[in-house]
This record gives structure tokens, sequence and C-alpha cells, in this order.
């Protein structure tokens, strides 16, 4: 999504994507993480929606413990962040989904050590990553459509599940 | 439809979307088009070109518009033609490949296809988006 359009949205900046019961606002732009990362929520609150315009590595130390308790998800499934820990994903619900495990263990995986790796290198490269979440009405993602640039470089993948 | 109709008018598809892609750029001399598709699991669909010997991404091709928008926009229709051939492979309950390699060279109009129906990424530790043209073309491949 280009800047000025980014610019023109009604995002929510101070926490209150969160209703007093703990769960999603619907319909809902925000900003969370440690690099103010951008989602929104579909209709029944779930999280449809991840921009991260530049992404960035951690600030933080160690390994934040994160929230488990994703909707739809199944057992031996993941609660698994859209920005990684490593990329000062938020810790909780707002950056986390269900997930298959060999998604969040391998393909979905795999694609953020090449974030970070770019992120990483001399001089340091430069990374944007939009994607779209198909959810079921359980909130459960059916499918990933992560559309990414790194260095320039294009790279669109599809995680079903 | 039959399984080879099916694959032809795929494969066509996709070697038209990337003679249109590369447009007057110079000295393109092969198209290597990767697909991977695997259900529950990943899909990918993407184009590498050899140009003056050197084998590059569709944003580091020289000679024609080759920002990050249109890099996306090929990207897309590769998977809108692949989910479209999925279903019609399911329509005719024949099993859809797994993996496509596909090499073109425009001069001569050479065309070679490799399928696969074995789960590749499914278990293990690689992505097709990153380890997808490594396989298939070692170190010829470029680095993201």
């Amino acid at each position: 999504m280009p800047r000025e359009q980014i610019d023109q949205l009604p995002i929510v900046r101070d926490g209150s994507h969160f209703d007093a019961n703990g769960d999603l606002t619907s319909n809902t732009w925000y900003q969370t993480g440690e690099h103010e990362y951008i989602y929104h929520t579909d209709a029944n609150g779930h999280i449809d929606r991840f921009i991260a315009e530049d992404v960035q590595l951690k600030t933080h130390d160690g390994r934040l413990r994160h929230d488990g308790n994703t909707p739809g998800k199944l057992p031996g499934g993941h609660a698994g962040h859209l920005a990684s820990d490593g990329l000062g994903g938020s810790p909780f619900r707002d950056n986390l989904v269900s997930m298959l495990s060999t998604h969040n263990l391998s393909s979905f995986r795999k694609l953020e050590i090449a974030w970070e790796r770019a992120l990483l290198s001399d001089p340091p490269g430069r990374v944007s990553v939009e994607a779209r979440i198909i959810n079921d009405p359980t909130g459960r993602p059916q499918r990933f459509e992560i559309r990414s640039v790194i260095n320039g470089r294009r790279v669109d993948l599809d995680l079903n599940q | 439809m039959s399984e080879q109709e099916i694959l032809r008018d795929l494969i066509s598809k996709w070697v038209s979307l990337s003679v249109e892609y590369a447009g007057d750029a110079p000295d393109v001399r092969a198209f290597y088009i990767y697909g991977a598709s695997e259900v529950p699991g990943v899909t990918y669909v993407n184009v590498l070109f050899d140009q003056a010997g050197q084998i590059v991404y569709p944003t580091d091709l020289v000679g024609t518009d080759s920002s990050t928008d249109r890099a996306g926009q090929i990207q897309s229709l590769f998977r809108s033609d692949l989910y479209d051939a999925a279903d019609k492979f399911t329509s005719i309950d024949v099993p859809p490949p797994t993996e496509y390699r596909v090499y073109y060279e425009p001069s001569s109009r050479k065309l070679d296809v490799q399928l696969s129906r074995e789960v590749i990424y499914g278990d293990s530790d690689k992505t097709p988006s990153v380890d997808g043209f490594t396989m298939w073309l070692g170190d010829r491949a470029p680095k993201l």
C-alpha cells in the first residue's frame, strides 16, 4: 500500500484495538510492536492485514514470551508471529495467528530468515512486507498471501492451511 | 480438458507472460519459470531471466520496466493461472503437480518442462521462495 494511502488510514495507536475482554476489536487499523507495524482486523475481530513498510530488527534482549491462545488453533498447531520476535513483533494476540507448525517452523520461518539476513548485511538491506490473511469464521487463517520486497526484489508466497 | 491440455495451457500462459514482461530487454537468452504448490502448504511461482549470460530476478532485468510493482503483477498472474489449473486438475480427478520447472529459449523456441508430484516442502526446512531456484539451478541462481 502506498505511503499516501497509509497516511489516510484511521490507525489506532493508543492500545484501544483491544476491548475490555482482551479481544481485538473488529474492522480496526492499529499499530503495535517495537516498530509499530500496521495491522487490520476483519468484521469478526481477526487479523486480516499486516503491513511493515520498513522492517527492522528487534531492540529488546532475549525472546519475549508470547500468548499461545490464538483463534481457530488446532491441536498440534502453533500461535505464529506475523512479525517475528526477531523483528520486534508484538508478543500479544494483535500480532499472532494460528499457523500450521510446518509453516511456522519452515516456510514462513525461512522467509523471515531471508528478511533478517538482508537487514543484517553490510550495509543493511531494506525489507518491506504486506500480508493478507484469509480467515474462516473461527478466525483460523486459511491462506496467508505474503508479498515482500527484499533489497528491491519482489518475493511473493502463499501459505495454504 | 485432458491433463496434457491443462498443462499445455498453463505453460503457454506462463511463457507468454514472461515474454511480455521481458519486452524489449536486450540479450534475453532464456527464461527459468519455477512453480511450487502443495496443499496444505506453499504456493510460489516466479521467473528468472538469463540476460547476457547472467541469471537475474525480474526486478534486475535491464532494458524493460522492472519495477517491484510489475514484478509483483507477473507473480500474481502466474499464481492465478496456477490456481485455475489446479481447479481443472481437481475436476478431472488428477492430482496437480507439486513442482514445475519450465525452461524456455525465446530465440529458438526451445521448451523443456519438468514436473514433480512429490511433496517437497511439506516436511522440509526449505521454502520455494528462498530455495526453489537454488535447488534447480545451483550456484547459478541469484541470491536474494
